[in-house]
């Protein structure tokens, strides 16, 4: 049971002393706040220093989502134009990719979706661009894509 | 998801699962939520440690790839702000 648990769970129940970090020190502002919500209870606050213009790529990121529509593809309407972020946030985007096909592995329990791949393939492309074409600097390795399956990670 | 080992396009963007990307962080993430509607058992998707690990491993961007019909029957589709998608 216990090989489970993180190991800074296991090093706290020894008693090993820790200390809590009330403050989000690292990420753009606004791009903590689904994590805080959600799994913190909105217990952990903002550092006061942080600030959005201080984060080159998440101002691309805002102005990039604004060139999108309300359901995250190419925005063709103004109307149908995705919400911009509070003033002084930015926050993350959850692309819809509904309809799409889920398969589990034939011997085991982990799962793939190659529509999903696509998708994710097309918006990382469209970032990438919009990037390249208002001269903000977007390095392969400033990405990184997470799967929650092995399968999917594995997939063509 | 080999095609970002594979393409040279895509070369140096990496590629994780939840479990191997804990402690590590990139700008820009990409979290690919798998599941589609139809999908009898969650489990992984469903996992807050998973799910605390892919979002918070970014500093500037975050963008989440799933089907909206199976994340709104958790409670993750509760009181976050909405920005009509």
């Amino acid at each position: 049971m216990q090989g489970r648990l993180p190991l800074l769970t296991r090093l706290r129940r020894r008693n090993w002393p820790s200390w809590m970090q009330p403050e989000q020190l690292r990420m753009c502002p606004g791009m903590f706040y689904l994590a805080n919500h959600v799994f913190y209870n909105n217990t952990i606050k903002i550092g006061s220093h942080l600030k959005v213009a201080n984060f080159p790529i998440s101002i691309a990121f805002e102005r990039w989502c604004s060139t999108l529509n309300s359901s995250g593809m190419a925005n063709t309407t103004a109307s149908t134009t995705m919400k911009p972020s509070p003033s002084g946030e930015v926050l993350p985007i959850f692309i819809d990719g509904s309809n799409s096909f889920c398969y589990r592995e034939s011997n085991g329990t982990s799962k793939g979706n190659a529509d999903f791949v696509n998708l994710t393939c097309h918006y990382l492309d469209s970032f990438k661009d919009y990037c390249e074409k208002n001269q903000v600097v977007l390095k392969n390795e400033d990405i990184a894509i997470v799967v929650p399956y092995l399968k999917h990670a594995r997939s063509p | 998801m080999s095609i970002f080992t594979q393409n040279d396009k895509y070369r140096g963007i990496e590629v994780h699962t939840t479990n191997t990307f804990q402690g590590f962080g990139r700008a820009v993430i990409f979290y690919d939520f798998v599941i589609a509607q139809g999908v009898a058992n969650v489990d992984f998707v469903a996992d807050d440690s998973r799910n605390v690990v892919a979002t918070t491993r970014h500093t500037s961007a975050l963008v989440m790839v799933g089907d909206f019909n199976c994340m709104e029957s958790s409670d993750y589709s509760t009181e976050t702000p909405s920005r009509g998608c």
